[in-house]
């Protein structure tokens, strides 16, 4: 296996000119998902989905009340326990050299599975197709040694590709920076200690408010965890089944 | 409201400007304030509304149609009827329970086909079903589902042809035992599975629905028993008990998953909408139809309304949980405020 290689993404530095989107789309010949106008503040596009794998947030106001716009390009986590992964029947989602996780589209039968097994609402299917699709971490990019589209197209840097080690290193020091500067900056999944739900992410965030305000869940879980117990229910069910059946069928006499 | 926002600061803006002080907020100071109309509280009202993104949900939901919901229905029979096939041949043959042991093999086979078919409708790409058996991989319950129907459809074909077709004698063996072990593993799987989400009412009951998705499997074999019509009245009494036991068990596991799924935003999706009526709709007739089986009777009519309600129960309940399902992943308080 190479390095593994992620995202940082800083929100502190994002200006919303959705260059990412654009770029991810035009690189992945992605669809369009139609031209309508929310008024969510300028954030037209809603939400991760099959054909948009960048999704820049726009919020307007925190939780404090403070007048503040602030932006965020969202994209598939590559979680190091990643919840569609385990729950994909078919293998079609795989763990790749460099860490990332990628749908193989020969593969999938579009089950669907991975959708609800996502605890960040990445994954979805499309209608035309019938295939789960996300993020791929410009797969075919780095084949090339070429960084993904997104992160070379960002202008401010807010988004940054490289080996996780070394954003990690990068984010501990801008976050020491903005902290030193008085922002209520935070990391968000930068690792397994500060995720344990998801054993951190390859693609984690720098952010200035709290995750909520840009639709990142305060706590996501692997699915897989703690499903032991559910087993357990099943072994359990099948048991009460049973008996009720050899039951029925000893202690019933004539009617 | 004189202190600059800090991440304004970070941002590198002017605090001069960005300060309410600055601009268009000096216009509003002009007015004279009116003392029957204060000042509201907007912005941190506002938040309150609504923690997360526009009321956006968090999480997708499963993109799943009816199909599933009514494989529930036919799989979890089929297994219930394997599982009952099962314990009818672990004691003596008795040629009274013989005309149900066929029923049980016909009621097997028809769900584990018919479900089979559900499956594959229901799939974004239907000619690919066989990737399914490309992995063996115990983290998804769908993978260890699609083996457990697997096994349990080949055995019920198998049981089938040897005394259906061969008029071999009824006897376990080992096929019959994996046979009713993987029926009865094939009524509570699908627990597992929709507990495998991150969809919050879902999450916060699968340690329940297992039991409830054997129980109300065995409800609705039992139902379906009950519909047809026994042939003895020794198969009427082995129906009859194993319909009480199933309904009674069922209708309590149901308890148990409302108070698991709990009062909140996530127990909402159980108690709201659609999904709530077919829920309540669905204990109330799996009450009914246990009433109705829990009354002696030598006649046809009781045990065929026993049956219909039961089956009714049993479909609404499956189409429930996959209502809840969707209504729970579309509600992001559910996702950001776990309880």
């Amino acid at each position: 296996m190479s390095e593994t290689l992620g995202f940082l993404t800083d929100t502190t530095k994002c200006i919303g000119c959705k260059a990412c989107e654009v770029a991810c789309k035009q690189w992945n010949q992605l669809p369009d998902d139609g031209f309508a106008l929310t008024g969510m503040s300028f954030d037209n596009t809603v939400a991760l989905g099959a054909s948009t794998w960048r999704h820049v947030t726009f919020s307007e106001g925190t939780a404090t009340g403070r007048i503040a716009w602030k932006m965020m390009s969202d994209v598939c986590k590559h979680c190091e326990r990643a919840g569609c992964l385990e729950a994909c029947p078919t293998g079609a989602i795989v763990r790749t050299e460099h860490g990332s996780i990628y749908i193989q589209p020969d593969i999938c039968n579009g089950c669907g599975y991975c959708i609800p097994a996502c605890p960040f609402g990445v994954v979805a299917r499309r209608d035309d197709d019938g295939r789960a699709w996300k993020c791929t971490l410009c797969y075919d990019r780095l084949q090339g040694e070429l960084e993904p589209a997104c992160s070379k197209a960002c202008p401010t840097d807010s988004i940054e590709f490289g080996p996780l080690e070394r954003l990690r290193a990068k984010a501990a020091t801008r976050l020491d920076e903005l902290r030193a500067r008085g922002v209520d900056a935070r990391l968000y999944g930068e690792s397994e200690a500060a995720q344990p739900g998801t054993g951190g992410l390859h693609a984690f965030f720098l952010l200035d408010d709290a995750p909520a305000s840009f639709n990142l869940p305060p706590d996501p879980v692997v699915p897989t965890k703690g499903v032991g117990a559910s087993w357990l229910a099943a072994a359990a069910g099948a048991a009460a089944l049973g008996v009720m059946a050899v039951g029925a069928v000893l202690l019933g006499g004539d009617e | 409201m004189s202190t600059t926002s800090t991440n304004d600061l970070a941002r590198g803006l002017d605090p001069e400007r960005t300060d309410d002080t600055a601009e268009a907020a000096t216009q509003t100071k002009q007015r004279t304030p009116d003392p029957k109309d204060p000042p509201r509280p907007a912005p941190a009202a506002a938040a309150e509304a609504g923690p997360g993104y526009y009321d956006l949900p968090v999480i997708k939901a499963a993109p799943w149609k009816g199909y599933i919901a009514a494989y529930f229905y036919a799989g979890g029979v089929a297994g219930a009827a394997a599982a009952l096939h099962g314990a009818l041949l672990l004691r003596a043959p008795d040629r009274r329970l013989a005309p149900l042991a066929t029923k049980l093999r016909w009621i097997a086979i028809a769900g584990e086909v018919i479900g089979s078919g559900l499956l594959i409708a229901d799939l974004g790409r239907p000619a690919r079903f066989h990737h399914m058996m490309r992995v063996v991989r115990p983290t998804s319950p769908m993978n260890v589902g699609t083996w457990i129907l697997s096994a349990a459809g080949a055995t019920s074909a198998l049981a089938l042809v040897k005394h259906e077709l061969l008029g071999q004698p009824d006897r376990t063996s080992v096929t019959s035992a994996i046979n009713m072990l993987a029926g009865a593993a094939l009524t509570t799987y699908t627990g597992v599975l929709v507990g495998n989400t991150a969809v919050p009412v879902w999450k916060a009951t699968r340690v329940v629905l297992p039991v409830l998705f054997a129980a109300s499997a065995g409800a609705s074999a039992a139902s379906l028993l009950e519909l047809a019509g026994a042939s003895t009245r020794r198969e009427r009494g082995v129906v009859r008990r194993f319909a009480l036991a199933t309904k009674v068990t069922a209708l309590a596991a149901s308890f148990v998953v409302d108070r698991a799924a709990g009062s909140g935003n996530v127990g909402a999706a159980l108690r709201e909408g659609r999904a709530g009526q077919l829920w309540r709709g669905a204990r109330l007739l799996k009450a009914a139809s246990l009433v109705a089986s829990a009354i002696p009777s030598r006649g046809k009519l009781l045990p065929q309304l026993a049956g219909a309600l039961g089956t009714a129960a049993g479909l609404a309940m499956r189409f429930a949980i996959l209502a809840a399902g969707r209504a729970s992943a579309a509600e992001p308080r559910a996702t950001l405020e776990p309880t």
